[in-house]
C-alpha cells in the first residue's frame, strides 16, 4: 500500500468512527427511550381485585415513562366510600409496598372501593443500581416459589428526571428544600401537570383522588427505630379524631400502640398535609419501625412480618373508624381471610406464606 | 350461766371493734369516692395530640365537653365548666410548630389552674399517650401540674418509672391507671355517673 492509499484509508476510518460517535450522541436518548418503561413488579392480584389500571389513566403524560405504575381496584359488592392506599412512595421502605402487595393479593373489600398503588414511585422501585448492596429480598410463598420484593431508593432515579435544581422550591408554598427533594414524591405534592417526573406522578395521584372521589388516603412509610417518626400515625388536622379512634381500637384489639401525630403547618409537599388540605379526603401517613433504615448492616427483612402487620392493622383500623364516623352510606370495609397477627414471624417467613 | 354473760358481751364487743377497725383501715387505703359533673372543658397542655384522644374518650363515654383551643383566659372564665380536664403531653416539634416555649405553656397552665381553683372547679389531669409521650419536656408538665390536680387518669405505660404513682401518693391525689387507652372511657362513665 502506497502512502496515498494508506492516507485515504486513515481518512475513511476517521470518518466511519466519527459517524458512529455522532449516531451514538444523536440517538443515545432514543436508545434509552426504547427501554420498556414503566418497569414491572411481581404483584399477583387475588380475589378482591376487580380491575387493574395505570396511573397514567389519570394523567396521560405519565404513559411510557418510568413514573407510570399499576393501580389495583378492589370494588366491594356493597357500594360505599372509597380509599386510596399508597405503598412505595419511598421504595427503600419495604414494609410499605410489602403491605400493599399483601393487600392486593389477599385483601377482600365487602363494602366500598379500595384503590391500591403498591409502587407509588415506580422509578424508585427499579432495582438497577449496582452500587447498592441490597436491591431486593426474597420471600418463599406457600408453593415454595421465590417472590422478589424490591428494596429501591427513596427518590426517583436520577437518570429518570432532569438534573436536580440548586434548590428545590415547592411551587405551591414557595418553601425551600435541598436539591434531591425535587425527586422525593413525599415533598412534591400536589405536583404539577407539566412539572418534573416526580411532580407528574404526584399530580396523577391527586387526579385519582379527585376523579374517584376518594374519602380516605393512607400513605405507608417506614422510619429508623430511633427516629421520632418511628411507630407513629400522622394525621391531617381534620383527621385526628378518626386517627385517635383507630389507634385506640387497635391497641384494644391487637395490643400494640402507635403514637398519634398531627401534620404541621410546615409539612409542605407531604401527603398527610396536602391530600387533607387540598381534597375532601381524610389523610394519614403510617410510619413503621425499620431497622434497615439508618443501619444498612441490618436486614431489610428484620421484623418484616410485624411491620407489615402494623401497616395493615392500622389501615383496617382507619377504615373502620372512618366508616363508624359516617352517618350515611360511606362505609369502606377491608377484610383478610386470616388473622392479621399471624403474619408476624421471623424475617417475613410467615408473610411469604400468605403471598400468592 | 351468769358468769358467761360478761364473756359473751366482751366477745361481741371485741368482734365489733375488730370489724370497725378493719373497715376504717380499708377506707383509709381506698381513694375517696369522687364524682364529677358535666360539662367538661378539655385543654391541651404541651400541644401534643393527647387532647384529641381525650376528646374521643369523652365522646365514647357520652360526656358533654368543650375542647378549648383558644389561649385567652377569657375563653375559660366566660364559660366556666363543672370539670376542668388539662391533658398533659409535649414534644419539641409540637410546641415549636405552635411557636410556644415550654415555660410559656407552664405559665398558661398555671393561669387556668388558678381560675379553676378560685372557682372550686375540680381538676382532672389526664395523660393518655403512654410512654410514647414521656421525656424531658412532658416531665416538666407532669411535675408541675400533677401535684395540683384533684384526680389523675393515665395510660399505664406512662408510669413505668412511677412518676405518677409517686407524685399522686406524695400529694394524696387519687390515681387511676389503665393498661389500654380505650379502657379509660368506661372509667370516665363511672366517674361522671353516666
Amino acid at each position: 500500500m502506497n502512502f496515498e492509499a494508506h492516507n485515504k484509508l486513515r481518512i475513511f476510518s476517521v470518518l466511519v468512527l466519527s459517524l458512529a460517535l455522532l449516531s451514538f450522541v444523536a440517538f443515545g436518548d432514543t436508545t434509552l427511550a426504547k427501554i420498556d418503561y414503566p418497569s414491572s413488579t411481581d404483584v399477583r392480584p387475588g380475589y378482591g381485585v376487580t380491575d387493574v389500571s395505570w396511573l397514567s389513566g389519570y394523567h396521560s403524560s405519565l404513559k411510557d415513562t418510568p413514573g407510570d405504575t399499576r393501580v389495583y381496584v378492589m370494588e366491594g359488592k356493597d357500594t360505599g366510600g372509597s380509599a386510596l392506599i399508597l405503598g412505595g412512595t419511598h421504595a427503600n421502605e419495604p414494609a410499605a409496598h410489602s403491605a400493599a402487595v399483601t393487600l392486593v393479593e389477599r385483601g377482600i373489600v365487602p363494602s366500598g372501593t379500595v384503590y391500591v398503588v403498591p409502587f407509588a414511585n415506580n422509578s424508585g422501585a427499579r432495582y438497577n443500581r449496582e452500587e447498592e448492596d441490597v436491591q431486593y429480598f426474597t420471600l418463599e410463598n406457600r408453593s415454595g416459589e421465590t417472590r422478589k420484593i424490591p428494596v429501591g431508593i427513596r427518590y426517583t432515579q436520577p437518570e429518570d428526571q432532569e438534573p436536580d435544581p440548586n434548590m428545590f422550591i415547592h411551587p405551591q408554598s414557595e418553601y425551600f428544600y435541598p436539591p434531591a427533594q425535587s425527586r422525593n414524591l413525599n415533598r412534591v405534592h400536589p405536583g404539577l401537570p407539566d412539572g418534573n417526573l416526580t411532580q407528574k406522578i404526584s399530580y396523577a395521584l391527586f387526579q385519582l383522588v379527585k376523579e374517584e372521589e376518594i374519602d380516605v388516603v393512607v400513605d405507608m412509610h417506614e422510619a429508623a427505630p430511633w427516629s421520632y417518626l418511628s411507630r407513629s400515625l400522622i394525621c391531617n388536622p381534620k383527621s385526628t379524631a378518626i386517627g385517635s379512634l383507630a389507634l385506640l381500637n387497635i391497641e384494644a384489639e391487637y395490643g400494640f400502640s402507635f403514637r398519634l401525630e398531627q401534620s404541621q403547618e410546615s409539612s409542605h409537599g407531604l401527603s398527610h398535609r396536602e391530600f387533607g388540605d387540598r381534597t375532601s379526603a381524610e389523610a394519614f401517613l403510617i410510619e413503621t419501625a425499620n431497622a434497615y433504615q439508618g443501619d444498612t448492616d441490618a436486614s431489610p427483612k428484620k421484623d418484616l412480618g410485624e411491620r407489615v402487620f402494623h401497616q395493615l392493622a392500622i389501615i383496617e383500623g382507619i377504615l373502620n373508624a372512618y366508616s363508624n364516623s359516617q352517618s350515611g352510606g360511606s362505609v369502606v370495609k377491608l377484610e383478610f381471610p386470616f388473622d392479621l397477627s399471624t403474619i408476624v414471624g421471623e424475617d417475613g417467613a410467615k408473610l411469604g406464606e400468605k403471598l400468592r | 350461766m351468769r358468769k358467761m354473760v360478761p364473756i359473751v358481751v366482751l366477745s361481741i364487743l371485741l368482734t365489733v371493734s375488730i370489724f370497725i377497725i378493719a373497715v376504717a383501715e380499708d377506707e383509709a387505703t381506698q381513694p375517696e369516692e369522687v364524682s364529677f359533673q358535666e360539662p367538661v372543658t378539655i385543654v391541651s397542655l404541651g400541644q401534643s395530640p393527647g387532647a384529641v384522644i381525650a376528646k374521643v374518650l369523652f365522646q365514647q363515654a357520652g360526656i358533654e365537653f368543650t375542647y378549648m383551643e383558644a389561649r385567652e383566659i377569657s375563653a375559660f372564665t366566660e364559660n366556666l365548666p363543672n370539670t376542668f380536664v388539662p391533658v398533659l403531653g409535649a414534644s419539641n416539634k409540637g410546641l415549636g410548630a405552635a411557636g410556644i416555649k415550654i415555660e410559656e405553656e407552664i405559665t398558661w397552665g398555671k393561669e387556668l389552674f388558678d381560675v379553676a381553683k378560685e372557682n372550686t372547679i375540680p381538676i382532672m389531669v389526664m395523660h393518655v399517650e403512654g410512654e410514647a409521650r414521656r421525656g424531658d419536656i412532658s416531665d416538666q408538665l407532669i411535675n408541675h401540674f400533677v401535684p395540683e390536680a384533684d384526680f389523675v387518669i393515665i395510660k399505664e405505660s406512662a408510669d413505668k418509672d412511677n412518676i405518677f404513682t409517686n407524685l399522686c401518693s406524695e400529694n394524696d391525689i387519687p390515681l387511676v391507671s389503665k393498661e389500654k387507652g380505650l379502657d379509660i372511657a368506661p372509667e370516665l362513665k363511672e366517674l361522671f355517673n353516666k
